[in-house]
């Protein structure tokens, strides 16, 4: 094998094993949307100074959902815009898998209770939602009053703890593993490029030809 | 080597021709004038009065709307129409109801634009027509299927492609006006 070779091959080599990521050890749940919560609901709570990690306190609605100490909030400000947060419970996350999550855009967040959750360690990371003040998902269960501090807000006032208002159980449509592909940027993107490419190599080809 | 020369040629023009037909699916609102456009696949709702054309007037969205069923995992979609989830409730129905399309210009391209409170009026088989209003929105990744299970109010969820090679999706939930 000559030099070339050998470079080409190592280069192949180097590009193949960058498109490897290392292997998800930790599950992380499905979180969802503040669009339509599928967790259980348990506090909506109405204040000024609602916290949103990295981001800044607003005033407005608060709506937590949970499942199994990992926390869904949904924030709708009184401007109209708002946050979703998902916060992951992250005592059983090496050291690795949580800079692994920060590589992601998740913050560490050492301690929990500063944002009324439990007291341990989470990630959390902000999307955008945008909701009307009246659009609040409807409660469906009976409500009891729960004692769990809401985040970040210190004149909020916990109200209820109810499920939310749908259930797994209740899905309209089949179990799909996502949504449908809209879009063809991707075609558009590569097929231009690939076209690029190939004249580009006839180019070169024709100019060895000679 | 000529030979081969010629073979990336041809390869390279047909890409591109692919690559630019594409390109003016997306970007070409005029190229459909189809008023009358029917399209189903399945039609399990046929008997219903289904859901025929979506307008969004703040978004100068007015689209066809086509029923589709969902076939071993697979989702259909057509260039020509927003697709209706047939196994969703009808829109106005107590429930969930899906309606997603492509963000081509003569499609869901401004459904990314939608903001709270604009009006979505969704017109139906025999003339009647619901308006919805914008309740929430929110850019989710692909696997983010639990926006389409059922809710307890009477909401239609409405989504398209958005971000870096399209590899988010928007989302806009409106709920039914009175």
């Amino acid at each position: 094998m000559n030099n070339k070779s050998l470079i080409a091959s190592l280069t192949g080599v180097a590009l193949f094993l960058g498109t490897i990521t290392p292997a998800q050890a930790y599950n992380m749940p499905e979180f969802g949307s503040c669009l339509n919560p599928q967790w259980s609901k348990t506090q909506e709570n109405k204040g000024s100074d609602h916290g949103v990690i990295g981001v800044g306190t607003y005033a407005g609605t608060d709506t937590i959902y949970e499942s199994n100490g990992n926390v869904l909030q949904c924030l709708t400000t009184d401007t109209g815009t708002g946050y979703q947060t998902n916060w992951l419970k992250a005592t059983n996350l090496s050291t690795d898998e949580m800079k692994e999550l920060e590589s992601k855009g998740w913050i560490y967040v050492a301690h929990g209770e500063d944002w009324g959750l439990e007291k341990c360690v989470y990630m959390a990371k902000n999307g955008d939602y945008t909701s009307a003040a009246t659009s609040t998902p409807t409660p469906v269960a009976s409500p009891d009053v729960t004692p769990t501090p809401a985040i970040g807000g210190s004149d909020s006032t916990p109200t209820t703890s109810e499920s939310a208002s749908t259930s797994e159980t209740q899905t309209s449509v089949p179990v799909l593993g996502g949504l449908a592909p809209t879009g063809n940027a991707l075609t558009i993107y590569l097929a231009i490029l690939a076209g690029i490419a190939s004249i580009s190599t006839g180019i070169v080809l024709r100019k060895f030809s000679k | 080597m000529k030979f081969l020369s010629i073979f990336f040629f041809i390869i390279g023009l047909l890409s591109l021709a692919l690559g630019g037909s594409e390109l003016y699916l997306r970007e070409n609102p005029s190229r459909l004038a189809f008023d009358n456009y029917t399209y189903a696949v399945g039609m399990p709702s046929a008997h219903k009065n289904i859901p025929v054309r979506i307008t969004i007037d703040a978004l100068a969205i007015d689209a066809p709307v086509s029923p589709v069923v969902v076939e071993n995992n697979k989702w259909p979609v057509t260039g020509k129409a927003a697709s209706y989830l047939a196994a969703s409730p009808i829109p106005g129905e107590a429930g969930n109801s899906i309606i997603y399309a492509h963000n081509w210009k003569n499609l869901f391209a401004n459904l990314t634009n939608a903001q709270t409170g604009e009006e979505v009026v969704i017109t139906f088989a025999d003339g009647s027509k619901k308006t919805f209003v914008i309740s929430s929105t929110s850019t989710v990744t692909p696997d983010t299927s639990s926006i389409l299970a059922n809710a307890n109010d009477t909401r239609i969820t409405l989504y398209t492609c958005t971000g870096f090679l399209d590899t988010n999706r928007f989302v806009a939930v409106a709920t039914v006006t009175n």
